[in-house]
């Protein structure tokens, strides 16, 4: 997979565990979460994670966008995280919804590559959504 | 009418500007058409059955004279010389190359418009009733809000993936010209008993393959919490509405399986969980935009002129159109008028460059520049003084507009069928054609009063027939189109879905099949009563006796 971060491809600093679906960086500990999850266990795990990793299982299931909103307002704090077979075109999207960064597959970052994301980064420059300046529902 | 800001007009431009290098990208090979499709649904283009269609958004169905003239322009352009009006207040063009749609936007945006959100799983064009603003029996003008939904709705980050296509319409009268409960949420203004404007907000109608009629989700939403609320049960559908099957994905189904009150109650859980906001935003911005939609200053004539035109009176034909075709107005003297574009023998919502021209000098003639679509596939002109609709008639009359069947069994809605789209399994077009060119005459037309009849070309249901008084199902079967027919539908506040009459018909049967159903209405009314009325009164039963009687 590739990282993207501010509209660079980096390097990953969380590594696998051997637990299934656990990352960890030094004594942090991140979790990576199907779209499926209940909204409960979803709050719970955003107490205990640095890290919390929203996995779309296509480019067109937007289940995660709601789901970092959501989380978001509950007031996670911690780095969220986008997996799966996304396009630049959605990444002023995942960001507005409060993703801080995306990882794609290798193969797509070959035709998606780092200049796309860079430029989408500030993607439409100006929002509806962000107009409403008492409005924290949307950013 | 609402007029673009800078930043409005920036907006556009920059989604123009995007989607012409994810266009260069498509044509590079740099996205796969896998990736491209959700770009282009977003950005109004379809891959049709013979090129793409561009499917052009019309805000709640206003036009001023100078966008109408654009989209003339534009079908002269890029389409054959013709544009579609639909059935959701929006304009279809049929035949553009990929490489020319970036500029197409372009020429859009020159007159403040786009086709942002037009189709894709996204919250659709905001639809409204094309008499908002002017109707008499308005509650208020519900332009304003379905203005702030399309602002909000624009782009929306959480919301541009959802499971699937999400409509939305608003009306501020008692009497639905909007189809509020055939939307997947249908916003009804209203006002409290303490006289407080709000919203009561219906959820989960549609009709395509699963008819429903929408249910009542909250009685009555305060002013300032509408987005929030919205925000809450878009939410909701977003993470748990159907995404494995596209035919149960839409929200309909959702409300069903949970039933509305687990629904509510998941609504209410997701808007109690996001942060509390003032509201005060809200109503800023539904000030701000309201201020667009003031009324304009009409003239006032003595009450000589008022009383109407005095020529014209011995003109049967006029008085025809002027019976059916005008709507009452807010402001005395003045009426809406509707110009069919249903020419006995064209094509439902067709209309040619020249003929959006001739609307266009018209709307700034008579109707102080502006025009409306309406979902049944007319255009309105809303500020008409009575006074001047004999002149009005003649103008619309020597240009082939000047139809007085609005309302009547020729006034019909179809989708493209089978001579455009690629969904559909039989040919609606044709179907209205012949039934139109049979019921031409205008003294029959005039009998059988008022009486919808609406022509969908497969059950993905475009053409309405669901909520058509008629509705027509055109179907296929071993390589033949048939074709079903529906009775007692209804699109307004006294909702109904059609009951099915029967076995289908062939092509050559339909319009025989048509004229029972009307025999049978004219044998049971009673005097001045509707076909709805009668069908209401009577049930089914005698329509399926004539429908499938065996000559003996």
């Amino acid at each position: 997979m590739q990282l993207i971060h501010d509209g660079r491809f980096i390097r990953d600093e969380w590594t696998r565990t051997t637990v299934e679906r656990t990352l960890s960086r030094g004594s942090e500990s991140g979790v990576e979460i199907e779209a499926d999850i209940q909204m409960d266990e979803l709050c719970h795990l955003a107490q205990h994670a640095a890290l919390l990793v929203i996995r779309f299982p296509s480019a067109t299931d937007g289940r995660g966008f709601s789901l970092a909103r959501a989380l978001r307002d509950a007031g996670f704090r911690g780095e969220l995280r986008a997996s799966g077979p996304l396009i630049a075109d959605q990444y002023d999207f995942l960001l507005r919804s409060g993703f801080d960064s995306v990882e794609i597959p290798e193969a797509l970052a070959l035709r998606q590559s780092e200049g796309y994301w860079h430029s989408a980064m500030r993607g439409l420059g100006r929002t509806y959504q962000a107009r409403g300046a008492d409005r924290t529902t949307t950013a | 009418m609402y007029r673009y800001d800078e930043f409005d007009d920036k907006f556009v431009r920059e989604r123009v500007a995007q989607f012409r290098g994810q266009v260069q990208r498509r044509l590079d090979g740099l996205l796969t058409e896998e990736e491209f499709k959700p770009l282009r649904l977003m950005n109004g283009l379809y891959l049709q059955l013979h090129a793409y269609m561009i499917r052009v958004a019309i805000p709640y169905g206003v036009l001023s004279a100078r966008q109408m003239r654009a989209l003339a322009n534009i079908a002269d352009r890029f389409d054959r010389g013709y544009g579609h009006f639909t059935t959701r207040q929006n304009i279809q063009f049929n035949w553009p190359k990929l490489v020319d749609v970036p500029d197409l936007l372009d020429a859009l945006a020159d007159v403040e418009m786009h086709a942002i959100q037009t189709s894709g799983n996204c919250i659709r064009n905001i639809t409204s009733d094309p008499l908002a603003g002017v109707a008499a029996d308005e509650i208020e003008d519900p332009r304003p809000t379905a203005e702030l939904l399309r602002q909000w709705s624009s782009l929306h980050p959480e919301f541009s993936y959802l499971p699937r296509k999400f409509k939305i319409a608003v009306t501020g009268s008692s009497t639905d010209r909007a189809a509020v409960y055939f939307h997947d949420v249908g916003l009804r203004i209203v006002r409290s008993d303490s006289g407080t404007v709000g919203y009561q907000v219906i959820v989960g109608g549609g009709q395509g393959r699963t008819p429903v009629i929408g249910v009542i989700l909250r009685e009555f939403l305060p002013k300032g919490e509408l987005l929030g609320y919205l925000e809450a049960l878009m939410r909701v559908y977003n993470l748990h509405g159907r995404r494995d099957n596209k035919y149960k994905a839409r929200i309909k189904i959702l409300v069903k399986a949970l039933g509305v009150d687990a629904f509510r109650s998941q609504v209410d859980a997701a808007y109690a969980a996001a942060p509390r906001h003032s509201g005060e935003f809200e109503r800023a911005e539904l000030a701000r935009i309201t201020t667009h939609f003031e009324m304009p200053k009409l003239s006032v004539f003595d009450d000589e002129h008022r009383a109407g035109p005095a020529t014209g009176v011995l003109d049967v034909r006029f008085q025809r159109w002027s019976n059916h075709n005008t709507s009452a107005h807010k402001v005395d003297g003045y009426c809406a008028v509707t110009v069919t574009l249903k020419r006995i023998g064209g094509e439902p919502g067709d209309a040619s460059s020249s003929a959006m021209r001739t609307l266009a000098t018209m709307a700034d003639e008579y109707s102080q520049s502006e025009l409306r679509v309406t979902h049944e596939q007319n255009i309105v002109l809303p500020y008409v003084a009575e006074c001047r609709l004999y002149a009005l008639w003649r103008e619309l009359q020597s240009a082939g507009l000047g139809d007085g069947n609005h309302g009547l069994i020729t006034d019909i809605i179809a989708c493209p069928g089978l001579d455009y789209c690629a969904l559909a399994t039989a040919r609606a077009i044709p179907v209205a054609q012949a039934i139109a060119t049979r019921f031409a005459e205008p003294q029959e037309q005039e009998d059988i009063g008022s009486l919808s009849v609406k022509i969908s070309g497969c059950i993905n249901a475009c053409g309405h027939h669901h909520v058509g008084h008629i509705g027509i199902l055109g179907l296929e079967k071993a390589g033949q189109e048939y074709y079903q027919i529906t009775l007692g539908g209804d699109a307004t506040e006294t909702a109904a879905i059609g009951e099915r009459a029967g076995p289908g018909f062939s092509a050559t049967e339909i319009v025989p099949a048509i004229e029972r159903v009307v025999g049978q209405y004219r044998q049971q009314r009673n005097r001045d009563e509707s076909f709805l009325e009668t069908y209401r009164r009577v049930g089914i039963k005698p329509f399926k006796e004539s429908l499938y009687a065996t000559d003996t």
